[in-house]
């Protein structure tokens, strides 16, 4: 017994040049791991976050890991971009969120109420491998997933090629509409403006006023206006129409990578960026906190992994993606200017959306 | 005929079959789709197969909402009682000054949107400095189930035959004895329809939970529509099915174990 235990002793103690070298560095280096997040211990924030895959891969994947990593505690809830806003404002005297998900046309909103705050550069350095497109009001927001809005279609039938094409009769009761009440429903009268004016979406995004008679003549075509993308696109793989849409391709690939007969549409005119946005709540707890979590959020590593799990692509730079996940992300930059990836002007959007929709809603609701 | 157990018109029957089917038709379809063996929302459904409920019984998300949703709703109905009894003894049997503006005041959740309710709810709790999300969602949640009870309480009220109470005082009982033997035996059932209507109105609440939960305090309508939101499959039908089912086994135990007839619970 005493031999054994010396000679285990022995053995433990027994000083090599590797060993001492690997020792003395992991003495040195521990104290560096354990105190180089100690200002986030045992904090807490609140954040905001979306619904659907992306969700899920966040509460599930990135949270955890990051709470470990801090040792802090970081509380999501799910919601949408126009509630998230209501929440703000609603909480605006007593802060409860730090850091708020929300689309891209909902930052200029942000901003002018004074909701958020200016992202601190400094402290988020992976905001340095983020395309410039995706860096909203000079510093106020970065994209975090760029979903392409087109329309989408049961694959049995055949795929048109233009948005024109919507109108022709063989269409007849088949489209499903997405509606102006949801941000991607509102490609759809750019798209349409573009058929009208001839026009690119750039500029045509300008001349939505001119549509409206153009619109009523699509009446016959379509089967219904509708709300919820997951629901449409439930219908229509199971072929209760031919066209579906604009909506996102996160709504849609997924059903297309089960194996469902369904598919987005490349149409001439070119494709919708529908950017998923984070902002700094303006006076929210632990900003510290929030900003680490915000860059966490832009690393390669979970872009990487957000991409192939929801099937959106990064915002940044230099993320290697599986081929799989390549097959229906647009990514890189390079790839999302070959799909004429559009991002409308939202501040202009914004001002003309409650106009927009009423003219829609009258074509529609007659 | 016989008076005692009158014959239902033909017309009649037909028009309250026809006004079943049409209330219970929308419940019965989710039911049908969610032992559909098909990776969609379909109806009519496809094959048969109870894996979707063995899915979501399975779900750890799932249980911890159902828990949550199932205790909020129980502590809500315990304070409705508690404010709502004597608010409708105080609304039926006192004449003051402002009543009826403090009747509407109460009925006015039913009246405004849920969802104006909430976010209001949620602008006071931040103005008052409270994070307490639990405490916001008690609240938001006792409020739109309070008027429910004392609607069904203040029904019951106004049928008590006054004379039994005032023969109990005239035998010596006391005000609160009069109360406990004399008045609550008679208002027992609007009381019971009131929880029922308070517990399930609480337990299906979506938009006020929308604005007051948070992570920790996550209701289980937020969560259906959270799986909604991640795949629209089947498993979201069998949800329904099983809340559907739920409320009804709650309906049949509260007559069954209290011995009332469906139709007293309904009239109060």
């Amino acid at each position: 017994m005493t031999e054994v235990s010396a000679a285990s002793l022995s053995t433990r103690f027994a000083p090599t040049r590797r060993r001492f070298i690997a020792a003395t560095a992991t003495a040195i280096a521990a104290p560096i791991l354990m105190t180089r997040n100690s200002w986030a211990q045992g904090k807490e924030i609140v954040i905001g976050i979306w619904g659907g895959a992306q969700g899920e891969f966040i509460r599930k994947q990135v949270i955890p890991a990051f709470e470990k990593d801090f040792g802090c505690k970081v509380l999501a809830e799910e919601g949408f971009t126009l509630p998230n806003i209501s929440k703000m404002r609603a909480t605006k005297s007593n802060p409860k969120y730090t850091v708020m998900f929300v689309d891209d046309l909902a930052v200029p909103i942000c901003k002018g109420e004074d909701l958020i705050a200016p992202l601190p550069v400094e402290k988020m350095p992976n905001m340095a491998n983020l395309f410039p497109r995706f860096n909203y009001e000079n510093g106020y927001s970065t994209g975090l997933g760029i979903s392409i809005g087109t329309m989408y279609r049961n694959t049995s039938g055949k795929a048109p090629t233009s948005f024109a094409e919507l109108w022709d009769p063989r269409y007849k009761n088949g489209i499903k509409l997405n509606s102006w009440q949801n941000t991607s429903g509102l490609f759809f009268l750019i798209a349409t403006a573009a058929i009208v004016t001839g026009k690119p979406f750039a500029e045509a995004q300008y001349e939505v006023d001119k549509i409206w008679p153009k619109l009523a003549e699509l009446k016959p075509n379509i089967q219904n206006v509708y709300t919820s993308g997951v629901e449409a696109a439930n219908e229509i793989a199971q072929g209760q129409a031919i066209l579906g849409g604009i909506d996102y391709s996160k709504f849609i690939y997924p059903y297309t990578a089960k194996g469902a007969p369904i598919d987005m549409v490349f149409l001439k005119e070119g494709c919708f960026a529908g950017v998923n946005c984070q902002v700094l709540v303006k006076g929210g707890p632990n900003q510290d906190l929030g900003a680490a979590f915000m860059n966490r959020m832009l690393s390669k590593q979970v872009q990487k992994e957000l991409a192939e799990f929801a099937l959106v692509s990064p915002p940044v730079s230099g993320v290697e993606l599986s081929a799989q996940a390549q097959k229906y992300v647009a990514y890189p930059d390079k790839r999302m200017d070959e799909l004429s990836l559009f991002m409308p002007d939202w501040t202009h959007i914004n001002k003309q959306r409650a106009a927009w929709t009423e003219s829609a809603n009258r074509i529609f609701s007659a | 005929m016989n008076p005692e157990n009158p014959r239902i018109p033909i017309a009649l029957a037909l028009c309250c079959a026809l006004l079943s089917a049409a209330i219970l038709a929308p419940m019965l379809i989710p039911i049908a789709v969610s032992i559909s063996d098909s990776m969609f929302v379909s109806f009519p459904p496809r094959g048969f197969t109870l894996n979707w409920y063995a899915q979501v019984l399975a779900d750890a998300e799932f249980q911890t909402t159902f828990l949550f949703s199932f205790k909020l709703a129980v502590l809500v109905t315990a304070l409705t009682v508690l404010l709502g009894v004597p608010c409708a003894i105080g609304l039926t049997r006192f004449r003051f000054p402002g009543r009826s503006l403090v009747f509407a005041l109460i009925l006015s959740p039913i009246v405004f949107p849920v969802l104006v309710t909430g976010v209001a709810l949620l602008q006071f709790a931040s103005r008052l400095g409270s994070n307490d999300s639990f405490l916001q969602i008690l609240a938001g949640h006792t409020v739109i189930c309070l008027p429910y009870l004392v609607r069904t309480v203040s029904g019951a009220l106004l049928l008590v035959v006054p004379s039994t109470e005032d023969a109990a005082r005239t035998l010596g009982a006391g005000q609160f004895t009069t109360f406990r033997r004399v008045t609550l035996p008679q208002i027992r059932g609007g009381i019971l329809a009131g929880c029922v209507f308070a517990f399930i109105t609480s337990f299906d609440d979506y938009a006020m939970a929308m604005w007051l939960a948070d992570a920790r305090n996550f209701t289980l309508p937020l969560q259906i529509h959270v799986f909604i939101e991640r795949s629209f499959d089947p498993s979201v039908a069998a949800i329904s099915a099983l809340m559907v089912a739920f409320s009804l086994a709650l309906l049949l135990v509260v007559e069954r174990a209290l011995g009332l007839k469906m139709q007293r619970i309904v009239a109060g």
